[in-house]
């Protein structure tokens, strides 16, 4: 099997704080990988990392077989993201943002247009394509950011919270809209706090925690080695109980990142 | 990622731009009226001043009907005969708006209150004075508060008493001997200006043309950063810049779309300066 991304000794620090610090994982082709972590274990920077919007400060991943340092235009034309803040124009109509995103992937004319009415029959809004965004659903919103995402057809697809705040159906939806993405054969990097939806989906999942991978293996192998009766329970015992209020860091790197 | 791909990137992204703006309405229309309360706010604070002959009667000015308020303390005939002639030529030439007063002291309290712009008094040795062949002279208080309509309105008082006083000059003149031109007398040598543009000069003409490069130039660099922030706060910029375009093409399409914006406020600023201002 082909390894779509291959992330080696992978570090960012901010002013000093090492938010990810050294981790080391492969995600083969076709793989849905549950990348896991309590709030702030970064997760997020990781995310960032992998899809070229942060400069590691030490070491390298491969992402689609292109160095995320070396090639990072390559690298941008097999990603999909869809991030933890919608990447959506609320005063565009829907066909207008996907235009507009398709457009920076070099997708025009027929082509394009073909594309959105697929995107949008397949999360059934294009009923509402032509109204702005802004009136939209959560729900609704999510589906369309989540097609976005997938307007050039990427290979590697990055899911950050893709279910986070939303109801029951379109949970489920947007669930069966990931597996049938893996069918196609497409690479899932997804990352979620609801750990029954990581069991459900994923083939393999990293838990992270202060910025190092202290689990890396399939939710079964994982429920077996720490005698689980679920991932959830994988998870409490790995990172502990407490909470997790490392608010000076975060607010740190909030100021770095410009939030 | 080739260049024209770039370059039809950073087309896309100012339209994208415009398109955003256009529907964000309110945004869109205090962009509009920004120029226009610029406008207006400097027209007033630096009002025309026109060239006017004495001679010939030409006046110019962007005013009209300013409320000034006359005092006759002088009790001689002249005094109010030069007054009523003070007032014919302020209505025929619509420049001044002259009310009578009986005292200074209620004029310059209507001064204070913002009522008048300014106060002409005959004070009394008026008409004492030219009987006895010596010049006379008239006090004229002004509303202080504004300096630069102050000298436009105290420029007009003095205007309009000079074209009285050479018109008592000609008559005088013309009693001596009748062959002598009037005009000669008064002031053998007269300065004329010959512009380069026919008609009057404007302060428009030369602040129009300013306000149109401040426009670009300003709108242009905060539109930038306000436009750049909001991409930033709202998450999109991620969604650009995970696209595989460069980032010279992200700056300059949104430098685009706000030069664009910039220029048709400029436009906007060209057409109120040639409805309102205009000499």
């Amino acid at each position: 099997m082909d390894s779509m991304i291959i992330a080696e000794n992978l570090t960012k620090k901010f002013n000093g704080f090492t938010a990810v610090d050294h981790i080391s994982f492969k995600v083969e082709k076709g793989e849905i990988f549950g990348f896991l972590g309590p709030n702030g274990a970064g997760k997020s920077t990781t995310i960032r990392m992998l899809c070229t919007l942060t400069k590691p400060t030490e070491g390298t991943a491969v992402v689609g077989g292109y160095d995320i340092i070396k090639q990072p235009e390559q690298v941008r034309k097999v990603i999909g993201l869809v991030a933890e803040k919608l990447i959506l124009y609320p005063q565009l109509t829907a066909v207008e943002n996907l235009k507009f995103f398709g457009k920076l992937y070099g997708l025009r004319g027929k082509q394009l247009e073909e594309r959105i009415k697929e995107l949008l029959d397949m999360v059934l809004l294009t009923r509402f394509k032509d109204f702005p965004v802004g009136g939209y659903s959560t729900g609704m919103r999510q589906r369309l950011n989540i097609v976005r995402g997938l307007i050039h057809d990427p290979e590697i697809i990055f899911l950050d919270e893709p279910t986070a705040m939303l109801d029951p159906q379109s949970v489920q939806f947007i669930r069966d809209l990931i597996k049938n993405l893996k069918k196609n054969g497409k690479t899932i990097v997804l990352t979620t706090h609801i750990m029954e939806e990581a069991e459900l989906l994923s083939d393999k999942v990293g838990i992270i925690d202060h910025g190092k991978i202290i689990a890396l293996d399939s939710p079964e192998n994982l429920k077996r080695k720490y005698n689980c009766a679920s991932l959830h329970e994988v998870f409490l015992e790995l990172t502990g109980r407490t909470l997790r209020d490392s608010a000076s860091n975060n607010m740190r790197i909030g100021v770095i990142r410009g939030f | 990622m080739s260049f024209s791909n770039n370059f039809k990137a950073s087309l896309d992204i100012a339209l994208k731009d415009l398109l955003y703006f256009w529907r964000m309405k309110m945004l869109f229309i205090t962009f509009l009226m920004l120029p226009v309360i610029l406008m207006f706010l400097f027209g007033f604070m630096f009002p025309t001043v026109g060239t006017s002959n004495v001679y010939s009667g030409k006046i110019a000015s962007p005013y009209s009907n300013i409320p000034v308020g006359i005092v006759i303390e002088d009790g001689g005939e002249i005094a109010y005969n030069v007054a009523n002639q003070f007032k014919q030529l302020a209505s025929s030439t619509r420049l001044l708006k002259v009310k009578d007063f009986s005292s200074f002291e209620i004029a310059k309290e209507k001064i204070v209150a913002g009522e008048l712009k300014g106060v002409i008094v005959i004070p009394n040795g008026f008409t004492e004075a030219l009987k006895s062949n010596r010049q006379a002279v008239i006090h004229v208080t002004m509303d202080d508060t504004s300096s630069q309509l102050s000298s436009v309105v105290f420029s007009q008082i003095s205007m309009l008493f000079k074209m009285i006083s050479s018109s008592i000059s000609a008559s005088m003149i013309k009693n001596i001997d009748a062959s002598i031109d009037p005009s000669f007398i008064a002031e053998p040598i007269v300065v004329e200006r010959k512009n380069l543009i026919a008609g009057t000069t404007n302060t428009f003409e030369f602040l129009a043309p300013g306000f149109m490069a401040l426009n670009i130039v300003m709108g242009t660099l905060s539109g930038l950063a306000a436009a750049i922030a909001r991409e930033k706060e709202q998450g999109t910029m991620d969604g650009i810049l995970v696209a595989p375009i460069s980032s010279y093409a992200i700056i300059t399409g949104k430098v685009l779309a706000q030069t664009i914006r910039g220029m048709i406020q400029a436009f906007i600023v060209l057409g109120i300066s040639i409805a309102f201002f205009r000499c």
